[in-house]
């Protein structure tokens, strides 16, 4: 949309590409500084004391972290969604999806509590 | 004119998750709202990371730092808002994630080496803050379904996501500064784009409101999901480690039971002998690593007087050690300025009582600006350490 392009790039400068352009000296001291401590973080879990950081086990627990959001959470709300969304309109959907939004961090908030006792 | 990336999977999958658009359209998944949302979240990590290095050299010592004894309320504070914001972080991740879902598909996957170098460090960012919170909240809830260490894995995680997090602002810094002229300007996104922001940090008030009463008084009977009650336990205070669980229970009320100073005159102390010297009362609070904490009257003799009728040198380092064996926690480090401290008792009554054998009886040590876990109960010895 020509329109919408006008808005979004400004009519005064050039488009420019999405992305890492240029990656000037202070934005790569930052990726170094993020790297070293990257660096340290693994150093702590792998070698320090791996018979206390159990890395393996570590390992596990932080793929099934990322699994349980991207591969199970986040598509079970994109199918809640659109079950739901097909049966209210767009006023109700805004509050149904803030409200769900509410409970599912007072739920899991609680949670470890009901499931550790 | 503008030249952006085929967008193939995520222009399969938007459709999808149009629905869910519709709530917020359409500024839900677009790049101001990362940032909005972004940059609470960031606030929030980035308190958890500061106070959680806190905690971590008051466990785990330095030698090249000596944490001050003063203020006698910081653990307590630092500790209540590291919970605290690793609770508020649960919303904050949550809507942060589902406004950037769609971009998990973007097509082709990676353009260039940049940008498969950018990708492959959301992994460590993504999957350590999910486990960040995950297990910190598991954890507060005295819940340890893993085989490890919690301490060490989350000491270590927390720099896995610190570091990929600032490779991940440094790699999206143009968006950051861009996004004013690339997304904004439509009323209706703006709109939109506001109402998820409410929904977000109203969902973070609300879950620091519901637990947050664990170390604020005033929210004690607001904060229905806090995970502990400071004044439910023994004495109207909580306990972490029972006597029942020290299995310190025999030895404890023993009468032959003595306090040891270890000094240049090391000389043992009679309960009876420690209540007969000069003895102070102080309002000091009792804050655990879970973010509880609650303030109580402590009475005991000072530290530095036994310390110095064993005439301890003032430049040790010392450690008090428990009648409690094979603990990790059975003993705990006192820098000079925290042995020293006039504030650090060697208690035997709280609230005006004795202690209990719960709290801690015949005498534990409860010193300002210290981990619970490091207030160390059933004293047996103060040594060099």
């Amino acid at each position: 949309m020509s329109g919408a392009d006008a808005v979004s790039t400004g009519p005064t400068r050039p488009a420019e590409p999405m992305g890492h352009d240029r990656l000037g000296p202070v934005r790569l001291s930052a990726i170094g500084l993020g790297c070293l401590g990257i660096g340290w973080g693994m150093w702590q879990l792998f070698v320090v004391a791996p018979s206390a950081t159990r890395p393996f086990a570590a390992l596990l627990w932080l793929a099934g972290a990322l699994l349980a959001h991207d591969a199970l959470l986040a598509p079970l709300t994109v199918v809640a969604g659109v079950a739901v969304a097909k049966s209210l309109g767009p006023h109700r959907r805004r509050m149904v999806a803030g409200l769900a939004l509410a409970v599912a961090s007072l739920a899991l908030v609680a949670a470890p509590r009901w499931l550790g006792s | 004119m503008v030249t952006k990336p085929a967008l193939r999977w995520s222009d399969r999958i938007r459709p999808v998750l149009h629905p869910l658009d519709e709530p917020f359209p359409p500024g839900a998944h677009d790049r101001r709202s990362a940032v909005a949302v972004g940059r609470w979240l960031g606030l929030a990590v980035l308190t958890a990371f500061v106070t959680g290095l806190i905690s971590h050299l008051h466990q785990h010592p330095v030698f090249w730092l000596d944490l001050p004894s003063r203020p006698i309320w910081g653990y307590q504070v630092t500790q209540g808002l590291h919970v605290a914001a690793g609770i508020a972080t649960v919303p904050l991740l949550l809507a942060k994630l589902w406004v950037v879902y769609p971009r998990l598909f973007v097509w082709p996957p990676v353009r260039d080496l940049l940008h498969g170098i950018e990708r492959i460090l959301l992994v460590p960012l993504v999957a350590g803050i999910v486990f960040q919170v995950v297990s910190g909240l598991i954890n507060v809830a005295r819940w340890y379904p893993w085989p490890f260490f919690f301490p060490r894995v989350h000491y270590a995680v927390a720099w896995l996501v610190i570091g990929s997090l600032t490779t991940h602002l440094a790699f999206k810094a143009p968006t950051w500064y861009r996004r004013r002229r690339s997304d904004g300007g439509e009323p209706a996104a703006d709109a939109d784009r506001r109402a998820l922001l409410v929904a977000t940090l109203g969902s973070a008030a609300l879950v620091t409101v519901a637990t947050v009463g664990q170390t604020l008084p005033v929210l004690r009977r607001v904060s229905v999901l806090a995970p502990r009650d400071p004044e439910e336990g023994v004495q109207g205070l909580a306990v972490n480690r029972t006597a029942a669980a020290a299995g310190i229970r025999a030895v404890a009320v023993d009468p032959g039971w003595r306090l040891t100073v270890v000094g240049a005159r090391s000389t043992t102390f009679t309960l009876d002998e420690l209540m007969a010297l000069p003895r102070r009362t102080a309002h000091l609070p009792l804050a655990c690593v879970e973010g509880w904490s609650y303030t109580a009257a402590w009475t005991g003799v000072p530290l530095r007087a036994v310390l110095e009728i064993a005439q301890m040198r003032s430049d040790l380092h010392l450690r008090a050690v428990s009648l409690e064996q094979d603990w990790l926690y059975a003993t705990s480090p006192l820098n000079p300025g925290q042995a020293w401290d006039p504030l650090t008792l060697l208690a035997f009554a709280v609230n005006g009582q004795p202690l209990t054998l719960d709290h801690g009886f015949p005498l534990r040590l409860i010193a300002p600006n210290r981990p619970g876990v490091q207030q160390t109960k059933w004293l047996s010895r103060i040594e060099p350490a």
